[in-house]
């Protein structure tokens, strides 16, 4: 078996370093020399998974884990409270927006875990400033021209520097690349379509491949960067080759045919076909709905339900379902009471999933209570960076980016 | 301005050989530096000359050239992807037409403005036009529109910035990224300098000041006192030292390529000054010092998308469609008109993760299958001028020659190799 | 005549050109994925020949053809006499018709070509001719004099392993592949071939009859092909809108836009092409065979009899079938990826104009998928002169008798005049004025927008006046007033006489779509926008802007000469489209 980079030094050698010593390379996601065994399951150890679902635009969560038992909302949502018919109940007083049927099982199986009213205590009506707090794990306001770092991206930096693997982490979807994969050493690898990472065959591309392959030379005293951009050329190379032979995998679940549902099913591929990243994000967004809320909030949580129960489907019948949670978070709530538009404004705490037999199911958390607001919103229960807390440290293994105590929500 | 900015015009220190005629490896890399690249021809005609006539050829030649102003034609369709394209195409132009827009190229990076938030492609081209038009002249004017530009105006809030209720996106940006740098200004000045920049609306495409809007009171921005509207904050920011040495260092990571060192760095501030704040000049000194022209000073700056798209096309001869170039760059990472933050492209080693590496190697794959046949050349000697000898020819020559077309096979493998991502 | 003895013969034939032989074998080309079938190529070379839109249109047709098919430009170029164009050469040699067929060898195209002769005498002077421009373009004389093989009566040339020519009776065959022609040369026969012939037969027999071009494409063949190369269909070369096509029927756009016709060419098993030229007109007729699924969105029921006037003032007139009830109530099935997010945000959009009614529920189900399209030029007013002539564009719904969606859709009319003004007044615009208008019973709402002052940024004057109308059973969407009072005034005529100004007929009417586009206003339209349309194109293409405004002005001066009339033909499994092109100035 090849050497791991790990075994080089100490477990929280900084990532640094590692590039000082010419072993790693940017983009996290690329393999320092062909040869390097790129499997990160280490026998007899589980290889866990967390893949992070972000709705962007400020998931309205009042209509989504519905407080159908609460007479507030029906008095501070007129129309949109007409949800509350066809909603999955959920007993305690909840039930799920009648869009997310295929989620209601899961509940009851115990695989899906709502943590209520998730948040922090300076909530900001900014998507860029809330998304930014998520994404980074951190409260601290920084000035522009600071790099704030993911906090998913500090996690495959710890996971690279342990296990040598690679990609650690990777973003699939066809938008930006979010902050929170966004690395001191540079961005995770972002895989739009795979027609993207596709090198191509034939004569060019092995050229092309051999230009790169040839003897680099020593590294020592090169100005130019070409041994760098060598490595970083080659790890791309090979990084599309595993992604494109991981993404042929066949389906075994039902997958409906929107952009979710084929992220997420690129997402299932690729755990199954041992590529080894242990972080995934996916988006939906949409959910910035000021105006006309019913049915664009309907289509979107049809979508979010369907992709995410036939994620499960896929990763059961594959057998990996208890090596997998997913989180399922936005930037923030939406106000409690609707507007006059039909729709909702941006408000402040809201619930969190997380999919997957290894959380322990049910409620988590303290139930809203719409009598009592701050400010017209909903005050947060749980704060964020404990969940992260909890995923970090009790799911991957790794050391958690906040001092706070995690969640109880794992099995 | 006060008077600790007036510098003595520099004794040019260095000793630079700039009446040395220009061989052609140096042609491509002078070239390549101010103007995208070269068209074979474009070498010829400069090769020969002494840098210093070179040097002064393209910049003081770019400043009298026009785009083609046909795009107006396209703006009503509110489709940035023809802007995108139309711009591509301006940068194949002639090389001191090139010059201009790699010094508008500059700018856009500079300030930023993404049409992702300004969504109006009319107000994008404007904006293009300023950095196109100005950018080489005196950039204490270019400030002084840049923050009138209606774009940059609704791409940082200057007009939600109203008296009473300041806004201090357009102050703090205008400090901490287009003038000074951070540690240069205070978050007094920020705030004293929005309540300054109030009262701009952008009404019918047009930047319009509107009195009742501003804050006419009195304020102090950076140590300089007074009732300070646009014009007094804008005066009051070029007036610190920081300011000429910011512009400086744009200049250095733009063309050189790296920071550059604290003398180096004072060096250009004060020819900037002396060249009374002009770009043109400053750029013409700047492009005849070692620090530009020496060898090991070549190909160490790796080449943004726009650039890498543009360079190819020209020195490959390709006929590749401006739209093509613009949606490749946007592949490799580079959207025009569309950059990721206010801070514009990170740039250097940030161009290279996985995917946009794999859309440099398809980029060469591409450039290589439209290759004209007429055109026969040594894609080594012609491409990596500086070492058309890599450890790595061999290697691929042999697999070139049993390929349907060994020259095509070639031209992308170069066109994808490390060394050519360099320039 | 020598070509009117030939074409009688023909006329005859149930079988494809290239399968029929002899008495000496019957094979059909294996594997064939694509047949043209040639009837007199020098009738119909001589019709085109020196015609003023027909001869331009299809030179560059073929020029382009040739020019993404370099294997079939080399087997042309082999064929023909020195100095001689491709078009001489295939009616001389192709004087007793011609089929050409395309078959894949390792995923490289072979070209083959079939040319029949009255009798074997005949074909064998043929063969000879044949053969001596080869050896003339080899410049070895006498190289051919003798065949290199002979398999039971069938002759085979081969000019090294590049070009080989067969004779067989009456037939010559030449292909660059030997392999090609070996089911012609040695009896073999595969349980694929003979499908592929069957089909080819069946679709010939059923729509080859009578027309001067008949082309037969086997989709499902070319999927499976694609399939075997690596999965992806061709994104470049006349693949291409194989592919575009098969991507249609997923695209709510496409779908909207394009319609079920259209959109479903791709799913059928093949297709076939009938063209037939004269002077006056060319007719054209696409048909997707073997469709396996019916579409959801496809009309079932013939259209009812249109209410517009279809001939007369307008520059285009179209009845179609857009079935947005269904497109909206089967989105889970029909569309994929961000479509949907797209279409909710459309819908919710929309419902905001609606007073509370939804448009899956309330709305659609109670308008006809069956709608008109006009389009009109119209007379300009002299003060202010508008800078921007826009044609008159009117969409005339069926809304039934019930006239509470009628009066739903004016009121969301007059929201969306109201929301826009928001808008307008955001951006400091002054606001679209609404005005109600009326005449005697009939009532209408128009939107005029203010004059620009001088000097404003958008400062052009246009003759836009957005309006609309309930008019018994239908409600009118047009973008100008006064074509809308028009229609107001002509459906109101046509319901009075009861239908007898259009002349509906009796009888079945079929499940029809059409399309009718004069061409002389469509090119008034244009000309002033080749700018900007030119700067469009070379920004795509990569050429001179001098280039593409040449190409466009060339697409107008064939658009003022030439009217075009489209139907759509609708069957479980098939569709057909066809499109007649008449050209009035051509004598």
């Amino acid at each position: 078996m090849t050497e791991r980079i790990g075994s080089f030094g100490p477990a929280r050698l900084s990532r640094r370093r590692f590039v000082v010593g010419g072993l790693a390379i940017t983009a996290l996601g690329a393999l320092p020399t062909p040869g390097l065994a790129h499997t990160s399951s280490r026998r007899g150890e589980r290889e866990t998974i967390l893949v992070v679902v972000q709705l962007t635009g400020g998931n309205d969560g009042l209509n989504t884990l519905v407080p159908v038992a609460q007479d507030a909302w029906y008095r501070a949502r007129p129309s949109l409270s007409r949800v509350a018919s066809g909603a999955h109940e959920l007993g305690s007083g909840f039930a799920l927006h009648p869009a997310l049927g295929p989620l209601a099982p899961l509940f009851e199986g115990g695989e899906l875990t709502c943590l209520h009213s998730v948040g922090h205590p300076d909530p900001d009506r900014s998507h860029f400033r809330s998304m930014e707090v998520w994404h980074t794990g951190s409260l601290e306001r920084r000035s522009a021209n600071e790099r704030p770092t993911g906090w998913l991206a500090r996690l495959g930096e710890q996971i690279i520097a342990r296990d040598g693997s690679a990609p650690a982490m990777l973003h699939v979807g066809g938008g930006a690349l979010p902050l929170s994969l966004v690395g001191a050493e540079g961005p995770a690898p972002s895989v739009a379509d795979l027609e993207q990472l596709r090198p191509g065959g034939g004569a060019t591309a092995a050229a092309v491949r051999a230009a790169l392959y040839a003897e680099p030379g020593s590294e020592a005293g090169d100005a130019r960067d070409v041994a760098y951009l060598r490595r970083t050329a080659r790890a791309a190379v090979d990084l599309g080759r595993r992604l494109e032979d991981g993404a042929r995998a066949p389906l075994a679940a039902d997958w409906p045919r929107h952009e979710l549902a084929r992220d997420l099913a690129l997402v299932a591929r690729l755990v199954r076909s041992g590529l080894g990243a242990r972080i995934y994000q996916v988006e939906l967004g949409g959910f910035d709905t000021h105006r006309g809320q019913p049915t664009i909030h309907a289509e979107l949580l049809r979508q979010l339900g369907g992709a995410l129960a036939a994620f499960q489907a896929e990763l059961s019948a594959a057998g990996r379902a208890d090596d997998v949670l997913t989180l399922v978070f936005s930037e923030f709530g939406r106000r409690v009471r609707e507007n006059a538009s039909a729709g909702t404004d941006h408000g402040a705490a809201g619930p969190v999933f997380v999919l997957g037999p290894a959380a322990r199911g049910g409620f988590v958390g303290t139930p809203p209570d719409l009598e009592h607001l701050v400010d017209g919103d909903l005050p947060h229960g749980i704060d964020f960076r404990s969940v992260y807390a909890t995923l970090e440290s009790r799911w991957l293994g790794l050391d958690p980016s906040s001092d706070l105590p995690g969640t109880a929500f794992l099995a | 301005m006060k008077s600790e900015n007036r510098f003595d015009a520099p004794p040019h220190p260095e000793s630079v050989r700039t009446t040395t005629e220009l061989d052609r490896p140096t042609a491509v890399h002078v070239l390549r530096r101010l103007c995208f690249g070269a068209a074979p021809q474009d070498v010829e005609r400069f090769v020969g000359e002494s840098v210093a006539d070179a040097v002064e050829q393209l910049v003081e030649g770019a400043r009298s050239t026009e785009p083609d102003p046909a795009i107006t034609l396209l703006l009503p369709t509110g489709e940035l992807g023809y802007v995108q394209s139309w711009w591509c195409e301006q940068m194949l132009g002639t090389p001191e037409g090139r010059c201009a827009e790699r010094v508008a190229l500059m700018w856009h990076g500079h300030f930023a403005a993404s049409n992702d938030k300004v969504d109006d492609v009319h107000l994008m081209h404007g904006q293009y036009r300023l950095w196109r038009e100005r950018g080489l002249g005196d950039f204490r004017q270019l400030l002084q529109a840049a923050l009138r530009d209606p774009a940059l105006l609704v791409w940082l809030d200057g007009v939600d910035n109203v008296k009473g209720r300041p806004n201090e996106n357009l102050a703090r940006e205008l400090m901490e990224l287009f003038a000074l740098g951070i540690g240069n200004y205070t978050e007094a000045d920020v705030l004293e300098a929005a309540r300054g920049l109030s009262g701009w609306r952008v009404v019918k495409r047009a930047a319009r000041f509107t009195p009742s809007r501003h804050d006419g009171g009195a304020k102090t921005v950076l140590g300089t006192t007074g009732e300070l509207d646009t014009n007094g904050v804008v005066a009051a920011v070029l007036a610190r030292p920081a300011c000429p040495r910011w512009i400086a260092d744009r200049l250095w990571r733009t063309f050189v390529g790296r920071a550059p060192t604290a003398g180096d760095l004072e060096a250009t501030a004060k020819e900037l000054i002396a060249a009374n704040w002009d770009i043109g000049r400053t750029l013409v000194w700047l492009a005849t010092r070692p620090a530009f022209l020496a060898t090991d000073e070549r190909g160490t700056r790796i080449a943004g998308p726009i650039e890498l798209v543009v360079r190819a096309t020209l020195e490959t001869g390709a006929r590749l469609a401006p739209k093509e170039l613009a949606e490749s760059a946007t592949h490799m990472g580079q959207a025009l008109l569309r950059p990721p933050s206010v801070k514009g492209w990170d740039g250097g080693r940030q161009w290279l993760d996985s995917t946009a590496w794999i859309a440099r190697q398809r980029f060469a794959g591409r450039v290589a299958e439209v290759l004209g046949d007429g055109d026969d050349f040594d894609p080594f000697e012609r491409l990596l001028p500086e070492d058309p000898r890599p450890s790595w020819r061999v290697a691929v020559e042999r697999i070139a020659q049993d390929s349907e077309s060994p020259r095509r096979t070639l031209v992308a493998a170069v066109l994808a190799s490390a060394e050519y991502q360099l320039q | 005549m020598f070509t009117a003895l030939a074409l009688c013969a023909l006329a005859e034939l149930t079988q494809p050109l290239a399968v029929r032989e002899d008495g000496l074998v019957h094979t059909p080309p294996m594997g064939c994925l694509a047949y043209v079938e040639w009837r007199a190529p020098q009738d119909t070379v001589a019709t085109i020949a020196g015609h003023e839109v027909l001869g331009p249109m299809v030179g560059e047709l073929a020029r382009q053809a040739l020019g993404e098919n370099a294997d079939l430009e080399a087997l042309f170029a082999a064929l023909a006499n020195e100095g001689e164009s491709t078009a001489d050469m295939l009616a001389r040699l192709g004087g007793d018709g011609l089929a050409l067929w395309l078959t894949f060898e390792q995923f490289a195209p072979v070209f083959s070509l079939a040319l029949p002769a009255a009798d074997a005498e005949a074909g064998a002077a043929r063969r000879i001719e044949l053969l001596h421009s080869l050896e003339r373009m080899v410049e070895a004389p006498g190289a051919l004099a003798t065949p290199s093989e002979s398999i039971e009566g069938v002759d085979v040339w081969a000019l090294g392993d590049a070009f080989f020519v067969v004779g067989k009776g009456a037939n010559t065959y030449v292909s660059n592949s030997r392999n090609a022609l070996e089911p012609l040369i040695v009896e073999r026969r595969s349980v694929r071939g003979r499908r592929a012939l069957e089909r080819l037969t069946e679709t010939h027999a059923r729509r080859a009859s009578g027309s001067d071009l008949f082309a037969w494409v086997d989709i499902g063949a070319i999927n499976a092909l694609a399939g075997l190369a690596g999965g992806a269909l061709p994104t470049e070369g006349p693949g291409a809108i194989l592919t575009t096509l098969t991507e249609l029927p997923g695209n709510p756009r496409a779908q909207s836009l394009l319609g079920p016709g259209i959109t479903r060419l791709a799913e059928g098993r093949s297709w076939s092409l009938r063209a037939n030229v004269d002077r006056q007109s060319v007719e054209l007729q696409l048909a997707s065979d073997g469709i396996a699924t019916p579409s959801a969105l496809a009309p079932t029921t013939p259209a009812p009899a249109p209410v517009v006037m279809g001939t007369g003032p307008n520059t285009a007139h179209a009845q179609v079938y857009r079935d947005f009830g269904s497109m909206l109530a089967q989105r889970d099935t029909l569309f994929a990826g961000p479509e949907l997010a797209g279409i909710a945000m459309t819908v919710s959009q929309l419902e905001l104009f609606l007073g509370g009614l939804t448009l899956e529920d309330d709305v659609l189900p109670a308008v006809s998928p069956w709608m008109e399209l006009v389009g009109r030029t119209l007379a300009f007013a002299d003060t202010p002169r508008p800078d921007l002539r826009l044609p008159g564009a009117a969409i005339v719904l069926h809304v039934g008798t019930d006239g509470a969606i009628g009066e739903h859709l004016d009121a969301a009319f007059q929201g969306l005049i109201a929301v826009t003004n928001v808008g307008r007044a955001e951006t400091g615009e002054p606001p679209l004025r609404m005005v109600l208008g009326r005449d005697g019973e009939r009532t209408w709402t128009s939107a005029r927008f203010p004059t620009p002052a001088e000097g404003a940024p958008v400062d052009a004057i246009h003759n836009f006046v957005p309006a609309a109308a309930l008019v018994g059973e239908h409600w009118i969407l047009a973008t100008h007033e006064e074509l809308l009072i028009d229609l107001m005034d002509e459906i109101a005529a046509e319901k009075a006489s009861d239908g007898a100004a259009i002349g509906t007929t009796t009888g079945a009417r079929p499940v029809r779509e059409h399309l009718t586009i004069t061409g002389v206003p469509l090119a008034r339209l244009a000309k002033p926008q080749l700018d900007a349309l030119a700067l469009m194109a070379s920004l795509e293409n990569g050429t001179s802007r001098e280039a593409e405004r040449e190409d466009l002005e060339g697409l107008v001066w064939i658009l003022e000469r030439t009217d075009a009339d489209v139907t759509i033909d609708h069957a479980a499994d098939a569709v057909v489209v066809s499109a007649r092109l008449h050209f009035p100035l051509v004598r």
